[in-house]
């Protein structure tokens, strides 16, 4: 127990001092989760209610599609962008590998699915009196789906917290894609596993604890503005 | 507009309320049921999910340091933790099968940085280490964390760059000036930056330019006392100099993906660059110079700080290793046609 | 006759919902349907209000025949409107939901008010207006409802 309670002392310490080091490795971290779980919340909170909203052939097998991407695992959307962006892939010209632009690119991937499976899901719960009252009202197509969209916000904020806490955990793709280059491309979820790597647990735990505390923090803040929203 | 009415017994009623019960249950349950296989499940719901989180960082902990403790209790098996240049370049592959043919012992290997495996033994997690630190291996017996330090073989690092070499370093002989001249192009450089002997040796080298280092201090807490770690690097961090705190081999791909320089040990690199069917576009582009020069040493971990470690059975593989047999298999062990490693043990080993 | 309806059915899989070989609904005339549950008295009404399209049949409004594409339906919704046995309301204020028909006919919002707290008094949901639509009881969810469907004028309700 040593060796957690050492972790802890080292955390708090490293937290009072502002650790230059450890500063840069938040806001890397919060600014590429940040980036991406916004692009993935543009293309899969649309491509949900396209979903949800309609009906057309193939729906039942694209949503089982959907729901087995929320399995994929990290390392393999890694690989698979690598190939493309790597010096000797299609997009090897644009020098992304190993920059933060890939991770974003990566973890849009790995969340897209989750946006979407889950606004299908909040809007699939939403009772489809609402659509029904709202044309009646006389609202058009677009209309219809801004009320749908009103009464399941509740869910697709859900959506967009899960997937910001998936992104921000996830280590497979920052450290493939990213490079775990030291004030560039260095996560705390990489941090992590190099401080691991090194030996240096101590530090790895501390890291841990800010990652920990940081989520709680923007829990803390989601639930106040879903309590806020709330009429 | 009608309504209808039914009349329904108690017992009808309680039936049809449980099923309701049922379906609306199925209902809540099922948004979640589809996400949750294949432990996808903490990121997915939202409530509970740090608790879920501090379980399973806490189960990780645990797992990582009783693990090593509480396995292994077989006799005849030793572990060692070693360095990746050791693992990655083939050499082991061939020296330890023949160790447990004369001797029955098996070996478990653990590849790692060199500043993790002198970890390693400091905690009493392996038996021995093998590692290629010179100074902090000494430090390492000179503190009572291992009984003597015997000097196995040595190779020599390499600098590597892109072979259109933008810094032009070509040929030069001192390491330290061309790592001068590749910081003054601003081209980009990659570091290992994991606290392995390779990085070691980089700062060492970097020391060696003359120009401005910048020192990074962070304050850990070890054993209730303080302690510092430094680490230090060129300015220019983030921007031309990337510290990947990366093992060897990921890091030779990393440069030659960002077509940059980089410091490798030479047995990794002949690996990467000959071993594989899509070859490296890096070359060597300095070699030679005594600083470049890489000792490897191999360390039995002292018993009389860990009574549990097998030091009997790690002190007969390291004075195996020191052997003529032992020596003569690294001197013969070549890796596409060329030789790796120099045995340091024999005369005219080298 | 506002409505003529000639060899209406509505199929959902392989049940056949509605059947109905003719049908007239006279202008200014309060009309019952009854049946018991499941005969297709809801799926009748939301084929009038056009929110389902028929599978077979002719439906004749205001002796225009409907043709039943998106645009069309929507042009003529916007004269009938549907109150249902058990209405929701949007999560929003009372008031908001009076509203909102009216928005989407783009009415100035000056009149808009004036139209909104005329429907109100007439469901004596005045005091109400400001209070959150999934507060109210049964009843008073029914009548803003009501005034819902009556702020938006409609022809047929």
């Amino acid at each position: 127990m040593d060796f957690l309670f050492d972790s802890f002392v080292s955390a708090i310490l490293l937290l009072k001092s502002l650790d230059a080091e450890l500063c840069t490795i938040v806001l890397v971290s919060l600014k590429v989760s940040s980036s991406s779980t916004l692009i993935a919340s543009l293309i899969g909170i649309p491509a949900g209610f396209a979903i949800a909203f309609r009906e057309f052939p193939g729906k039942r097998i694209t949503i089982t599609i959907l729901n087995t991407l929320l399995a994929l695992p990290t390392v393999a959307i890694g690989l698979f962008v690598y190939a493309f962006i790597s010096r000797r892939g299609i997009f090897g010209p644009l020098d992304l590998l190993y920059t933060q632009k890939a991770i974003v690119i990566g973890q849009v991937i790995l969340i897209v699915p989750i946006v979407t499976t889950f606004t299908i899901a909040a809007i699939s719960r939403i009772d489809d009196r609402y659509r029904k009252s709202a044309m009646t009202l006389g609202a058009t197509t677009l209309q219809t789906a801004v009320v749908i969209f009103r009464e399941a916000r509740f869910g697709i904020l859900a959506a967009i917290i899960a997937s910001f806490g998936r992104v921000i955990a996830e280590v497979g793709i920052s450290m493939m894609l990213g490079g775990n280059a030291k004030g560039f491309t260095r996560t705390m979820t990489t941090a992590m596993a190099l401080e691991y790597d090194k030996g240096e647990f101590a530090l790895a735990v501390a890291l841990g604890l800010i990652l920990l505390s940081i989520s709680f923090a923007l829990n803390l803040f989601f639930n106040y503005l879903q309590g806020r929203t709330r009429v | 507009m009608s309504t209808s009415t039914c009349l329904v017994t108690e017992g009808a009623a309680s039936q049809a309320l449980r099923y309701c019960w049922g379906c609306a249950r199925t209902n809540a349950q099922s948004a979640f049921v589809n996400n949750s296989f294949l432990g996808e499940r903490i990121f997915l719901k939202d409530t509970g999910n740090t608790r879920k989180l501090i379980a399973a960082l806490l189960g990780g902990v645990l797992g990582v340091v009783v693990i090593p403790v509480v396995s292994l209790g077989a006799e005849k098996v030793i572990k060692v933790s070693t360095t990746t240049s050791t693992q990655a370049s083939g050499l082991l592959d061939v020296l330890l099968p023949e160790f447990t043919n004369d001797t029955g012992i098996e070996v478990k290997v653990f590849a790692k940085g060199t500043g993790a495996a002198i970890n390693d033994g400091m905690d009493g997690n392996v038996d021995l280490i093998f590692v290629h630190a010179k100074a902090r291996e000494e430090k390492f017996v000179a503190e009572g964390h291992g009984t003597k330090r015997y000097a196995v073989m040595h190779n020599d690092f390499v600098i590597l760059g892109p072979s259109s070499d933008p810094a032009g370093i070509r040929g030069m002989e001192d390491a330290a000036a061309a790592l001068k001249k590749i910081a003054i192009a601003g081209t980009k450089f990659i570091s290992r930056g994991d606290d392995s002997g390779t990085h070691t040796k980089e700062q060492g080298l970097w020391g060696a330019t003359g120009l401005q280092l910048v020192a990074e201090t962070t304050t850990l807490v070890k054993k209730g006392r303080e302690t510092q770690l430094t680490f230090n690097n060129p300015i220019g961090l983030g921007e031309w100099y990337l510290s990947i705190g990366q093992g060897m081999g990921k890091t030779i791909t990393y440069a030659d993906e960002k077509r940059a320089y980089t410091l490798s040990d030479r047995g990794t690199y002949i690996k990467y660059k000959f071993g594989r069917r899509k070859g490296l576009d890096l070359e060597i582009l300095c070699e030679g110079d005594e600083m470049l020069h890489n000792p490897y040493g191999v360390i039995p971990v002292n018993p009389r700080k860990y009574p549990h470690v097998k030091f009997d059975l790690a002190d007969r593989f390291a004075r195996w290793l020191v052997s003529p047999r032992g020596q003569v298999l690294i001197a013969n062990y070549k890796l596409l046609g060329k030789q790796l490693f120099y045995p340091d043990a024999i005369p005219g080993g080298k | 006759m506002l409505f003529e309806v000639k060899n209406l059915t509505k199929i959902y899989g392989n049940r056949k919902v509605l059947d109905i070989s003719e049908l007239c609904l006279e202008k200014g005339k309060v009309c019952g349907l009854l049946g018991p549950n499941g005969s297709g008295k809801t799926t009748l009404l939301e084929t009038l209000s056009f929110l389902l399209r028929p599978t077979t049949g002719e439906i004749v409004y205001d002796s225009r025949k409907v043709g039943f594409s998106e645009t069309l339906l929507q042009e003529l919704r916007r004269e009938v409107v549907m109150v249902e046995q058990q209405p929701i309301l949007f999560t929003t204020s009372a008031y908001k939901n009076v509203e909102f028909g009216l928005k989407v006919r783009k009415v100035p919002k000056k009149r808009r008010k004036r139209i909104i707290l005329e429907v109100l008094d007439l469901v004596a949901m005045r005091d109400f207006a400001d209070a959150s639509a999934h507060k109210l009881s049964g009843g008073e969810t029914q009548r803003i409802a009501i005034a819902r469907a009556l702020a938006c004028s409609p022809r047929v309700i």
